[in-house]
């Protein structure tokens, strides 16, 4: 067995915090405009939804976008340019945010790897037996978007 | 000018779709590669799309394989076809425009860069008026 690059070992980690938050501040202000979203009404943020995507290959783990239902329904509102959001519109928005997410996050891993399909969920994400790498927040309008990337723990 | 444009994420569809409306596109959707052929094999000659804009990562038919597979029909020689994926890593590009892909653009993209690929592509008649 050999450790010797390991990130849990040496502290490289494939993606830095920096990185991460430059990711995610790209895709929100390229894709979202916060100008007239209202900001998040109080108790707004208990309702949460969470998305995931996973990388595989040489290095695996999993992308994962996590919110308050209230700002993914604005975010579907822009993004389909609708209402009234449905269950599948809100899962196609956080999907495509974190696909989008987990793409260049992919860009940053030893290759090869690839990127699975996104799964949008209802709750928070709870990480299961993986570890966090790193997490980012996304400030828009007001409304925390958290970012985050979890690998196996060695 | 028609185009189709192929992704998973209706938000994106909608996205794309009316960034190529602005430049002036009929828009004609599919939500995987393979509704894709189907929606292609489905129109008359003079329907066919000037543009597909081809996700890579959807269920059922990845955009890698749509493009491969176009490339194999002669009668859809004339397509031009556009990858916007957030595959970002340069090998992927090397290997989408090998396998007949004409421009690639990553996401996140802004409404900027996906013109000066139309404009590229000679596929702007708004820039190409000025
Ligand atoms: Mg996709």
């Amino acid at each position: 067995m050999t450790t010797i690059d390991d990130p849990w070992t040496t502290g490289e980690h494939p993606v830095s915090v920096e990185d991460l938050q430059t990711i995610a501040d790209e895709v929100w202000a390229t894709f979202l405009d916060a100008g007239d979203v209202p900001p998040p009404a109080d108790g707004s943020a208990d309702a949460a939804v969470h998305a995931t995507i996973a990388v595989l290959g040489s290095w695996t783990g999993q992308v994962v976008v996590e919110c308050s239902r209230d700002a993914a329904e604005r975010m579907a509102q822009q993004m389909l340019m609708v209402t009234e959001v449905s269950e599948a519109d809100l899962d196609d928005t956080v999907g495509e945010l974190v696909n989008v997410v987990g793409g260049n996050v992919k860009s940053l891993v030893p290759a090869p790897s690839s990127l699975g399909l996104p799964v949008t969920v209802t709750g928070r994400f709870t990480g299961g037996e993986e570890q966090e790498l790193c997490r980012v927040e996304v400030d828009w309008a007001g409304h925390p978007v958290s970012v985050s990337v979890w690998t196996q723990a060695a | 000018m028609r185009a189709l444009v192929v992704d998973d994420s209706r938000a994106m569809r909608m996205m794309i779709g009316r960034l190529l409306q602005q430049a002036g596109f009929e828009i004609l959707q599919a939500g995987d590669g393979q509704e894709a052929l189907d929606v292609l094999g489905g129109l008359e000659p003079h329907e066919l799309p000037t543009l597909c804009t081809v996700d890579w990562n959807m269920p059922v038919m990845d955009g890698l394989t749509f493009v491969q597979s176009t490339r194999q029909r002669p009668e859809w020689r004339n397509l031009t076809l556009m990858m916007v994926t957030t595959e970002s890593e340069g090998h992927q590009v090397v290997r989408a425009l090998a396998a007949g892909a004409h421009e690639y653009l990553i996401k996140p993209f802004t409404a900027e860069a996906m013109a000066d690929k139309l404009d590229i592509l000679g596929l702007d008649p708004s820039r190409s008026a000025a």
